[in-house]
């Protein structure tokens, strides 16, 4: 075995082990998710009727795009409830990676009821969301300057998905 | 019959099945049943979560009047804090989707607050997210953990607590670095954070100090951002619109500044 080929092969092990291991997630940017497909079952849990009706919205705007959608669990888990100290409406983040950390196989996203929201926020909430668990990270003014866009960061932005966004789900899933 | 050069040797074949063992060992390790008992807390996190913001800020000096209070602290303790929607987030037998905190003790070494009436003279505790229920670790939006013995400005929302604080939104920390410039938590590209990182820390504290003098405020003193009000009794249970009847606004398509690349939508 020459010094090389053992030094290949000393490199494949630290390459799998880092890829497998790190808290960083390899294979992701870090900014927004990846589905693992463009199939997504939906499952709301205890929700309120907000949250349910903003549920029910994100579901139909992703419908809007590639991603067909269903009811039932596995793809994306949707739940409501107050977590007060913090400013923040709602939140998506990945429960379960697929084998590679490569996408996401089981979304979380949690609205927050500790906060009152006009419907119209509850529906860019739903909407926003949505968009996140199809790879859609935030936008600003300067990238949405008609301002029709669910995807700016804060609750004040327009309740449906742009062309752009659809475009964006379609590039990037 | 030759063979081929890229045979895997036997200790090689040890190697790789090792290290993929410790692997999978280590992803079991974090990723633990959901029961808080038995579930092993991340010590970095490994997720962000993206969060919509209720309040969004165009400068530092409107985060500033904002505020309660805005303290430059080291932190000298990090431990688990209170864990939110226990009950709330599953059906019987199912997994809920809780989540808990991190109480961020600081030692608080300067204070700006409204005519310096605000005084830390003990350790403060704030919050920072967080653990999903597996005890994963999540960050929150650009809001990165807390380290310990670091050193930050952290604006402080209200509290009555004088003890407990709550940061005022993902975009109110920002670490002080060596050379006394600041990092800011807020998201890339936001006017806050470009805001922030405009200053030196020490050209920071004399701005502040400026807001916060209420017989000499500035000419351009920015407006304050309402945080998000509680909600009335019974809301959640009244139904949203089923159509909503607000108007769309005119969709520009490519020619909002979006283009030519849809992943400005990715940022």
């Amino acid at each position: 075995m020459s010094r090389t080929t053992r030094s290949l092969w000393i490199a494949l092990g630290a390459l799998l082990f880092t890829s497998l291991s790190s808290p960083a997630h390899a294979g992701h940017d870090n900014k927004s998710f990846d589905p693992d497909n463009r199939k997504q079952a939906v499952k709301g849990f205890n929700l309120t009727t907000k949250g349910k009706g903003a549920m029910e919205w994100g579901k139909e705007q992703l419908e809007r795009s590639v991603i067909t959608t269903s009811w039932g669990g596995g793809d994306i888990e949707v739940h409501d409830y107050k977590t007060t100290g913090v400013t923040w409406a709602a939140q998506t983040r990945c429960k379960n990676w697929n084998a590679l950390w490569t996408s996401c196989d089981v979304f979380t996203i949690q609205f927050n009821t500790a906060h009152h929201h006009t419907d119209f926020q509850w529906l860019t909430m739903g909407c926003h969301e949505f968009g996140h668990t199809a790879d859609l990270g935030h936008r600003k003014a300067s990238n949405d300057t008609d301002n029709n866009s669910c995807m700016r960061s804060t609750t004040a932005a327009h309740y449906k998905f742009d062309k752009h966004d659809l475009n964006a789900i379609k590039a990037g899933t | 019959m030759r063979r081929s050069k890229l045979r895997v040797p036997k200790w090689g074949m040890w190697t790789v099945a090792a290290v993929a063992a410790m692997a999978v060992a280590g992803t079991v390790t974090v990723l633990p049943s959901a029961k808080a008992e038995t579930r092993t807390l991340d010590t970095e996190p490994e997720v962000v979560a993206h969060a919509a913001e209720s309040m969004e800020f165009e400068s530092v000096g409107q985060m500033a009047v904002s505020s309660t209070a805005v303290v430059r602290a080291t932190v000298t303790r990090i431990e688990p804090g209170r864990i939110v929607g226990a009950d709330e987030t599953a059906e019987p037998g199912e997994e809920s989707a809780a989540t808990q905190a991190r109480d961020v003790t600081l030692e608080v070494t300067e204070a700006f607050s409204w005519n310096g009436k605000r005084t830390f003279p003990d350790p403060i505790k704030v919050e920072e997210w967080g653990w999903d229920a597996s005890g994963d670790g999540y960050q929150v939006n650009n809001y990165s953990w807390s380290e310990v013995g670091k050193e930050y400005l952290f604006f402080l929302g209200y509290s009555d607590d004088p003890t407990r604080w709550n940061v005022i939104s993902t975009a109110g920390r920002a670490e002080v670095t060596d050379g006394e410039w600041l990092v800011s938590s807020a998201e890339e590209g936001s006017a806050v954070k470009s805001s922030v990182e405009s200053y030196q820390m020490f050209e920071l504290g004399h701005y502040l100090k400026r807001i916060y003098d209420t017989k000499n405020p500035p000419l351009d003193m920015p407006d304050a951002v309402d945080p998000p009000a509680a909600p009335p009794a019974g809301y959640e249970d009244s139904p949203l619109p089923t159509a909503p009847t607000t108007g769309d606004p005119e969709d520009l398509g490519t020619n909002d500044g979006s283009e030519p690349t849809p992943y400005p939508s990715s940022t």
